[in-house]
């Protein structure tokens, strides 16, 4: 913003060719004297106080008009070198001389008003759309409010103090120093929604000018000009500042909009989640649910004609059940927590192969009969995560490996350290994962194979339900740790889950010999 | 004389089943549903002819925090404390741990979880006026840490000086799990107690020493977030 709080004049327009043009045109005159009658002449004379009524305002140029006509007369108009006329011959060509130069010179003069006010207008405006950068470039409210009430002091001489409200006006924040008085009147401002105080029809006899910041819908806060009754705003100034402390109105309805949408979308945000939480219960609770169900009821109902290997049988299904709902629901817990703060982790230096260890040792006793070929090279670099984190993201990637693949196949896992990165692969030869699956599955409730699943209950693809959160939840866990997720093909079939956390510097350590 | 244990957990039905199931194993049962009725017997049993033997605590109390009741039991009585915690990422069970409580289980647990542990945490009982546990063998491993020797298949190992207090603090308590802190107070001095990378790298060497898969470690097993446990 420029400091003068006047528009800047026009630039000075020269006279000089108006000048070069009456020169030409008596220089003309006297060469062309005795060639041409006194008509033709005088045409030459209108047609260059018309040229010349181009550069210079009116008055100037009737001015010039008039001696040019004297001048004439003076010179070519017989009697030469008096001024007595002949009415008849002459008097009409003269009269119609000046009032050609008089009318082209208020034309042009007009024009030059116009563009004069149109660019005063541009300068205007672009010196709002600079105020209103500056005020983006400043991101709280205060700072914004702050800068605004410098500009308005600068551009009215006046101490000023603001007052700008909150989303339901009931709660402002103030920026300079205000008086009661002050604080009512701005209130007042912001809830008629229109300028108060001297000048502006409403409250004239109050010491303070009171401006709206004015949005589309309503006024986002008000500015109070202190001391404007001593002194008389110059006329637009009061225009000028209104525009200003609406360009501030403006910008707050947009910060405004953008908070709320934020907000609509956090809320929505939430809402998913609570959709895939209440999906979770619906879905993937109801068959482990009903399994527990129908294998203890057996056991409680049918003891007595049930054979020892029968009800051994039954409680295996109740454990099995109990274990699957266990860790269904330690994910969408865990999902959930992540969703909602994933920030309050606790890293610590944790060494993967002591993690992937004690995963191990519950999958293999989990799952007694299959076969894990494990790679894990002495001396990886330590990282920093949650150990109880990454516990679940291992599990959960080996127990699905175990689920999408034949119970015949072992599932190979390998740790490579990278440049700055720690790489893990889980790898199965179950069927693998479609492209179009690939970014998909670690979407909650997004499920390969899930039509054929319900279709078709055999036992193979009864053993796959339920593994709806088990990615989503890796992937969430990755995300915490900064680390990448994803899913490769493997030849000849099965899928590869990649992990790539990064490395930090390693502390130091003085190990001995 | 049946051995007496103490079961504090304020859900009727799992007090009800816990407590079924350690009197098929033997054990004499008193339960209890709140802190106010476990200090109760507490007070009454521990001056009693015949003492509890052990305290299994539940920390999710709803008449107040079993922590609280941790503390003054640790306090008062040489009673082995076994804790039972709701969730794994429960912060809390590490500071109890720390604070020295014997033991812990994550709900849900297996029976034969449960006995196990409690079997360990009494065959530790006393530790606190007996001799702690000297010696230890367990597959191809033998350790006499009064003799400073240790042995895989035969073969004495060299240990570092380090590596070796880290294992000895580890056979002082075989089967339980001893905590992060612990470790680092004990084998590297309290000014250590956050540099957690000692023990991982230490453990790693010890590891790779002593295992025979150090990936798939059977005998120095680790407790994700909260410890070390020596297999038995």
């Amino acid at each position: 913003m420029p400091s003068s709080p006047r528009l800047p004049t026009p630039k000075f327009e020269a006279h000089w060719p108006a000048a070069l043009i009456w020169l030409c045109a008596w220089a003309l005159l006297w060469h062309l004297d005795g060639e041409l009658n006194l008509g033709n002449l005088a045409l030459l004379l209108v047609l260059a106080s018309a040229i010349a009524g181009l550069w210079l305002s009116a008055w100037v140029s009737v001015l010039c008009s008039a001696l040019s006509v004297l001048m004439f007369n003076w010179f070519f108009v017989a009697p030469r070198y008096t001024f007595s006329v002949h009415l008849h011959q002459d008097q009409l060509l003269l009269l119609t001389m000046m009032g050609v130069s008089a009318v082209v010179s208020y034309v042009m003069a007009r024009l030059r008003v116009l563009a004069d006010l149109e660019s005063r207008h541009a300068q205007a405006s672009e010196q709002l759309r600079e105020l209103g950068e500056q005020l983006r470039e400043r991101l709280d409210v205060a700072a914004q409010g702050r800068y605004l009430q410098s500009v308005l002091a600068q551009h009215s001489g006046c101490a000023v103090s603001m007052l700008i409200t909150d989303e339901d006006a009931s709660r402002g924040l103030w920026v300079g120093e205000s008086e009661a008085s002050d604080a009512q009147g701005l209130w007042a401002c912001v809830q008629q929604f229109g300028a108060l105080g001297p000048g502006t029809g409403r409250y004239e006899n109050q010491a303070t000018l009171f401006l709206p910041l004015r949005g589309r819908t309503r006024a986002f806060g008000a500015v109070a000009f202190h001391g404007t009754a001593s002194q008389v705003l110059p006329s637009g100034l009061r225009e000028n500042l209104q525009q200003i402390c609406d360009v501030f109105g403006l910008e707050l309805e947009r910060a405004q909009t953008l908070r709320l949408a934020q907000q609509a979308k956090d809320e929505a945000q939430s809402h998913r989640l609570r959709n895939t939480l209440l999906t979770s219960i619906s879905h993937d609770y109801r068959t482990p649910l009903a399994n527990l169900m129908g294998a203890a009821s057996a056991i409680h109902d049918q003891a007595s004609r049930l054979s020892t290997d029968k009800i051994t049988g039954l409680a295996q299904t109740v454990l099995d059940e109990a274990q699957h709902l266990n860790r269904m629901t330690t994910n969408t817990l865990q999902l959930a927590r992540l969703d909602a703060m994933p920030l309050q982790i606790k890293k610590d230096w944790e060494s993967v192969q002591e993690i992937l260890g004690s995963v191990l040792a519950k999958a293999r006793q989990r799952y007694p009969l299959r076969r894990f070929e494990v790679a894990v090279p002495e001396g990886l670099p330590l990282i920093q995560c949650d150990a109880i984190l990454l516990v679940q993201l291992f599990d959960n990637l080996i127990e699905n490996a175990i689920k999408y693949s034949p119970d015949d196949t072992p599932i190979d896992i390998q740790v490579q350290a990278k440049n700055h990165a720690l790489e893990v692969r889980v790898m199965d030869q179950g069927m693998g994962i479609d492209d179009a699956w690939k970014d998909k599955v670690f979407q909650v409730f997004e499920r390969v194979h899930a039509d054929a699943a319900q279709a078709d209950a055999t036992d193979e693809t009864q053993l796959r339900r339920g593994m709806g959160v088990g990615l989503a939840v890796c992937k969430a866990i990755a995300k915490v740790h900064g680390a990448q997720i994803w899913v490769q093909d493997r030849e000849p079939h099965g899928a590869v889950i990649c992990l790539s956390f990064p490395v930090a510097p390693q502390p130091d350590v003085m190990l001995e010999a | 004389m049946a051995l007496k244990v103490l079961l504090v957990e304020d859900d009727r039905d799992l007090r009800q089943t816990l407590r079924d199931a350690l009197s098929v194993e033997g054990y004499e049962v008193i339960a209890s549903g709140s802190a106010a009725d476990a200090n109760a017997v507490l007070r009454h049993s521990m001056t009693s002819d015949s003492p509890l033997d052990l305290l299994v605590l539940d920390l999710g109390l709803p008449d107040g925090d079993g922590g609280d009741l941790m503390r003054r039991v640790r306090a008062q009585y040489a009673l082995p404390i076994l804790i039972i915690s709701a969730r794994h990422d429960d912060a809390n069970k590490v500071d109890l741990l720390d604070a020295g409580a014997d033991d812990y289980l994550v709900k849900p647990f297996s029976i034969s979880e449960l006995l196990a542990r409690m079997r360990v945490t009494l065959r530790h009982r006393g530790t606190v006026v007996q001799a702690p546990q000297t010696q230890y063998n367990c597959g191809a491993l033998e350790i006499d840490l009064a003799k400073h020797t240790v042995r895989k298949a035969g073969e004495p190992v060299h240990l570092t000086p380090t590596e070796f207090k880290l294992l000895a603090r580890l056979v002082r308590q075989a089967g339980q799990v001893v905590t992060h802190r612990q470790l680092l107070v004990d084998v590297w001095g309290a000014e250590h107690v956050d540099q957690t990378h000692y023990l991982r790298l230490y453990m790693g060497q010890l590891r790779a020493k002593l295992e025979v898969n150090p990936t798939e470690p059977t005998l120095l097993l680790t407790e994700p977030g909260v410890g070390y446990r020596l297999a038995e």
